[in-house]
């Protein structure tokens, strides 16, 4: 493999409101090489792929290809300069063939008759998917195909536009073993007819099994660039994390107490297999892993938010299974949802209506109307209690900071009065103010007796705040970590890696 | 520290009801009819049985030629649901383009340019609608809903609210006439049905309507002009429009501001009863024209049995929700069992 | 009276960023837009009506007599109630497209039981039958799922079919004897010389409002509107919800059909062909809209004010009704634009400083 240089990044920095997403990121993708990009959640990578795909533009900074500045300003741009962005959430119209869709807008058409030819079309795709060495029907409806085969499709897209550049976002997310394996393959085909894979991915065992070098990325700055061959998974993680676990997380840990959820077995919604936890009064259970391991469907689970399948669970000793959200908030359990601006936040409501909706049957006043007294009497505790800034119970909950509308948010969960606490990402989109404001928050609340079940991909909140650890991947439980064991390294290591810890392997 | 980005997990894309996969696709959408083919049966048989001279010859052919005007609205407005929007300005059109056409002919112009008039008449409409709905960024349902009020209005106050009345033979000929033994409107609704399962399935342009229909964020990432074709399909709505309103004012030899009525709901329900489905990026040309067959027939039937309008009205209603209630309910597939099945 | 759900904010609309940090020429060209925005959501069209009344009594001289306002405030009732119902339905992201129907039916029912049974016989079928009608379209959409679109318009239907079969022989009247009965008059009724129709209106208006804001079920009915994943986690149901809604809409139409009939004295199948648009357009000019959840009672009953005192204008001056059909279409377009081509700018102008700035273009 020659030193050449296909793609060059240099002093790449893209800047949100608030944030710096990238930081001056350098580095070069050489031709016909599998270049990995590792790091944590919220490192920069998505970011990244979007710059490269034309969907952002950088603050700063320059990206080369094959020597000459590639600025595209749109995604047509990238894929005319043949690189091709394989997004988590597939660009593919479910109704069409998977011809229609690999050719999509370039179809081979009679210039007369302005028909499609589909006999090409057929032709040209069994071609590609030959050279992928996979089986598809090019009429088959994209929609009826698994996600493995669509993702499939989603190559054979690119390599229709002859793309030198082939991003894969995350790929493995959300297939099986066998496919993960066939994947490998693809990519290793890819790589042997010369175009070069940037490989997105938590999952260390794939970088470790097909790429020839890894560049980590780290709270959105470049930190090195290895070759596989020289390295090993350890080295990877240790650069991945290493950082100074920052003392703004401060757990006060409370009194133990009664057992007040207890999950046994359970398998539910799409990833979840098989769980088994419980948390106690006054304790913080957090719960790790990469994106997509089940947290979601966990939390959703005992919420009442998403099918249960199989195994039980208990709240407060007594046999706990709610069909619907409304089941659970009757039941005593507190819920805020990781999504903030889609599933949480009622966007166009006042921050008062947006605290009082879980527990409106309570404020009624006469003649069951609801009693505004009674409703500024919630705000104004929740406000005090909380520290939320705002200019009113009336002000629209959108015109908040991000670290105050969660703040309302928690205040919903915790109206009703429960004795479970399910937070999701309780600190996503949240300036550091607040973040430690609704940290003591948790600890008051454990000190009262709640019990609280953590879900969080920050990983120094995770460590700072939870009492014990659970780390999920792919379904199921691959670690319960406290204590000593309780490090940055341990739950990456277990979550991308086959590292257990505390459970049986 | 900026744990900022959401994290997707992949999610499969939704579609429209699945169909069995495997291969020949056009043979699938074409037997994706097939639901629609019994009850087309039932109804025949049902009132060959009930109905007096329902299966004469005679009979048979009105409801051809009834089935054959509303399907040339219905096809285009198959596209247009197919893209997963709707047109409710159609019959407004439809009066509009009578009362220009009849209005011309009556004041001694030629019947050719009547014709032609009345089409752009309707070509105009159509790419007004496709304008403000792409341009304007306003929804279509309401759009249309505006363009609908304001054509109408447009159509009274050109006819003075008064009816234009014509005695043209080419109008006639155009309604009634059968050359080649064959009525004029079965022959355009033959060709036009061919043309549009042509154009649907097999241009480029059939194709980026379903991919608008079935992804509309994808298409334009993937560089389609979604823009072009939106309005492209509301232009060929608006001239269907046209063709309809010429046929109709043909029949009855005159224009008027009050033709139409109700119409617009009419051709998206042969539609949406012939099995396209609302959510759009699945067309189904074939069940378009069995819908029309359906309505037809079941008109016809109810008329041959003396069952006041009434009476049909109703049957067309309850017809379209139970369609519609049969789509959702196969809606529920597994993946759907995995969210909370609220609405 | 502001009973919009809590005002909107059409720009920045759901932008979640720590407003410590904003970069301030974005925060200010942002403010002052939405500003100005939310100016003209609330009181646009209060204006609108406003200078049309002031236009209206420069060119009509008996504009602002006694008897002219009197009509346009009972013609206007039984639209304004009905609109009042579905701005409840597009703050909750769905219509209803059988109102139309629904007021025939109602109607024709109404006046048969006035036929058989006297006064309060129709008013309690009116009132009844209208809740039929609402809850057959609210168990369309929630058991049976079928899209609200589809559900009302082949209800739309049906509930015409039946009003049709019903007066087959005749239309449904109130006899000529009758003209004189309490019934009859209630259309025409005056408490201090406001049309008690009109006393209806303000009435049905003032108990939605306090049913939005001041009762659980319309709090999480707005909430639904707002967001129904969010409304989901909250526990909200969406089947509760849906049936209210409709519900609500049927009973609007029943005490509607009260104002109408009482002075019309007559239904069949063809009455108020068209209602139904007339009424979303009313909603919509309020400012409600459809793809966001919104709506404004304000709104809504300054702009059925605006439709009523429109056509009387325009009726006044011989305007026939194709031409006032015509103008209530533009002046919907009109509205219509204003607030898309305020979305999209709204769009454009952050694409513009995405580009300079970097941020994710959000569609």
């Amino acid at each position: 493999m020659s030193d050449s240089v296909l793609l060059g990044l240099d002093g790449l920095t893209v800047e949100f409101p608030g944030v710096r997403a990238l930081d001056d990121v350098s580095f070069s993708v050489r031709p016909g090489e599998v270049h990995a990009l590792v790091g944590e959640n919220g490192a920069g990578k998505s970011t990244l792929l979007k710059v490269l795909g034309g969907v952002n533009t950088p603050t700063r900074g320059t990206v080369e290809l094959d020597g000459k500045p590639y600025r595209p300003s749109r995604p047509r741009d990238a894929q005319d300069a043949g690189i091709a962005v394989i997004y988590q959430e597939f660009t593919l119209f479910p109704d069409l063939t998977v011809a229609e869709n690999v050719f999509v807008g370039r179809e081979p058409h009679h210039q007369v008759t302005r028909a499609i030819d589909y006999a090409t079309m057929r032709a040209e795709c069994r071609k590609i998917f030959s050279q992928l060495d996979v089986v598809i029907d090019p009429d088959a409806r994209v929609g009826d195909l698994s996600v493995s085969e669509q993702q499939l499709v989603e190559i054979a897209k690119s390599l229709s536009v002859d793309g030198r550049v082939i991003i894969m976002d995350e790929p493995t997310a959300a297939l099986a073993s066998s496919e993960v394996a066939r994947l490998l393959e693809v990519v290793r085909k890819l790589r042997s007819e010369g175009r070069s894979v940037i490989y997105v991915s938590h999952h260390l065992e794939e970088v470790f099994a097909v790429a020839d070098r890894a560049t980590v990325l780290r709270d959105g700055r470049y930190v090195t660039t290895l070759d596989i061959a020289e390295t090993t998974e350890d080295e990877l993680v240790r650069r991945m994390v290493g950082r100074d676990v920052e003392s703004v997380f401060h757990r006060e840990r409370a009194e133990v107490g009664e057992i007040v959820l207890s999950v046994e077995s359970l398998r539910a919604g799409r990833v979840l297999k098989d769980v088994s936890l419980e948390v106690r009064a006054g304790e913080v259970v957090g719960i790790g892993g990469v994106a997509g391991a089940g947290q979601v469907d966990l939390t959703q689970a005992v919420f009442g938010a998403t099918v249960v399948r199989g195994g039980t669970m208990t709240l407060n000793g007594a046999p706990f299974a709610p069909s619907t959200p409304a089941e659970a908030v009757h039941a005593g359990v507190g819920f805020l949802h990781e999504d903030r601006k889609q599933a949480g936040a009622f966007p166009d409501l006042s921050v008062e209506h947006n605290l009082t909706v879980t527990v409106l049957d309570r404020l009624r006043g006469a003649g069951r109307l609801l009693s505004g007294r009674k409703q500024r009497a919630v705000w104004r505790t929740y406000r005090e209690r909380m520290q939320i800034k705002a200019s009113g119970p009336g002000q629209l909950i959108s015109n908040l900071s991000g670290g105050n509308q969660q703040k309302v948010l928690l205040g919903r969960a915790l109206a009703p009065g429960g004795h479970l606490l399910v937070l999701n990402e309780p600190t996503r989109g949240v300036d550091i103010g607040a973040k430690s404001e609704i940290h003591q928050l948790v600890n008051e609340l454990t000190a009262q007796g709640v019990a609280v079940l953590m879900v969080s991909s920050d990983l120094p909140e995770l460590l700072g705040m939870s009492d014990r650890i659970v780390v999920l991947s792919q379904g199921v439980v691959v670690g319960r970590l406290s204590g000593e064991e309780a490090t940055e390294e341990n739950v990456i290591a277990c979550a991308t890696t086959g590292r257990r810890i505390g459970v049986a392997a | 520290m900026s744990a900022l980005q959401t994290e997707p997990v992949t999610t499969p894309p939704q579609a429209s009801p699945p169909v069995a996969p495997g291969r020949g696709r056009r043979l699938r959408s074409a037997l994706g009819t097939l639901p629609l083919l019994p009850p087309l049966i039932l109804v025949v048989v049902a009132f060959a049985v009930m109905a007096p001279n329902f299966l004469t010859s005679t009979n048979l052919g009105n409801v051809l030629v009834a089935a054959s005007i509303i399907v040339v609205p219905g096809l285009a407005m198959t596209l247009c649901i197919t893209m997963g929007e709707f047109d409710l300005s159609v019959g407004a059109t439809v009066a509009l383009t009578g009362a220009v056409t009849c209005t011309i002919i009556r004041d001694g112009h030629s019947t050719v340019a009547a014709l032609v008039a009345g089409l752009v008449v309707g070509l105009l409409v159509g790419v007004a609608n496709g304008l403000v709905v792409t341009k304007l960024g306003v929804t279509p349902f309401i759009a249309t809903l505006a363009s609908m009020v304001i054509v109408r209005g447009l159509a009274r106050v050109y006819t003075d609210s008064r009816d234009v009345i014509v005695n043209d033979s080419t109008l006639k000929f155009l309604a009634a006439g059968r050359p080649l033994g064959i009525p004029f409107p079965v022959i355009v609704a033959v060709v036009l049905t061919v043309l549009a399962m042509y154009v649907t399935y097999r241009t480029r342009f059939g194709r980026w309507v379903a991919a608008i229909g079935s992804n509309r964020d994808a298409a334009g990432l993937s560089g389609l002009p979604v823009d072009k074709v939106r309005i492209a399909v509301y232009a060929l709505i608006g001239v269907a429009g046209a063709i309809w309103g010429i046929v109709i004012s043909a029949q009855l030899q005159k224009g008027s501001g009050n033709l139409g009525l109700g119409f617009e709901l009419d051709a998206i329900a042969i539609v949406v009863i012939g099995g396209t489905s609302l959510l759009g990026g699945r067309a189904s040309i074939l069940g378009t024209v069995l819908g029309a067959l359906l309505i037809e027939v079941i008109r016809n039937g109810l008329n041959l049995m003396n069952v006041p309008p009434a009476y049909q009205r109703i049957s067309i209603g309850l017809l379209l929700v139970a369609a519609l209630a049969v789509q959702a309910i196969r809606r529920r597939v597994p993946l759907e069992a995995l969210d909370d099945n609220k609405n | 009276m502001t009973t919009r759900t809590d005002a909107r904010n059409h720009v920045s609309a759901r932008e979640n960023h720590d407003v410590t940090t904003q970069q301030s020429t974005t925060t200010e060209e942002r403010r002052t837009g939405a500003d100005l925005g939310r100016l003209w959501d609330r009181w646009g069209i209060s204006a609108c009506l406003v200078a049309l009344v002031v236009v209206g009594s420069a060119i009509n001289p008996g504009f602002l007599s006694l008897s002219n306002v009197q009509s346009i405030l009972t013609e206007s009732a039984y639209l304004g109630i009905v609109a009042a119902a579905m701005t409840v339905a597009i703050i909750n992201g769905t219509f209803d497209l059988s109102v139309g129907g629904q007021l025939a039916l109602v109607s024709v029912l109404s006046l048969l039981a006035f036929q058989a049974g006297g006064t309060a016989l129709a008013i309690g079928v009116a009132v009844a039958a209208g809740l039929a009608c609402g809850s057959v379209n609210g168990a369309l959409v929630t058991w049976l799922r079928v899209p609200p679109f589809v559900a009302t318009l082949g209800m739309l239907f049906v509930f015409r079919g039946i009003a049709y079969i019903l007066t087959q022989d005749a239309p449904a009247t109130l006899g000529y004897s009758e003209i004189d009965s309490t019934f009859a008059r209630l259309g025409s009724t005056v408490i201090g010389q406001v049309p008690v129709p009109f006393v209806l209106m303000c009435l049905f208006f003032a108990a939605v409002y306090v049913l939005l804001r001041r009762t659980s079920a319309g709090r999480r009915l707005v909430a639904y509107g707002s967001s129904p994943e969010a409304a989901r986690f909250s526990g909200i149901s969406a089947t509760r919800v849906r049936f209210l809604v409709f519900g609500l809409l049927g009973l609007a139409v029943g005490i509607a059909v009260l104002t109408y009939i009482t002075r019309i004295w007559t239904a069949d199948g063809a009455t108020q062909d068209g209602f139904e648009l007339r009424v979303i357009t009313a909603a919509v000019l309020g400012g409600a809209s459809l793809q966001g959840g919104k709506g404004s009672l304000v709104g809504t009953f300054s702009a059925v004010l605006l439709v009523t005192v429109l056509n009387n204008l325009l009726v006044a001056r011989g305007v026939s009704a194709g031409a006032q059909q015509m103008v209530l279409g533009c002046v919907l377009i009109v509205a219509l634009g204003i607030d898309g081509v305020r979305n999209k700018y709204g769009r454009r102008l952050r694409a513009v400083l995405a580009r300079r700035r970097a941020l994710p273009v959000t569609p």
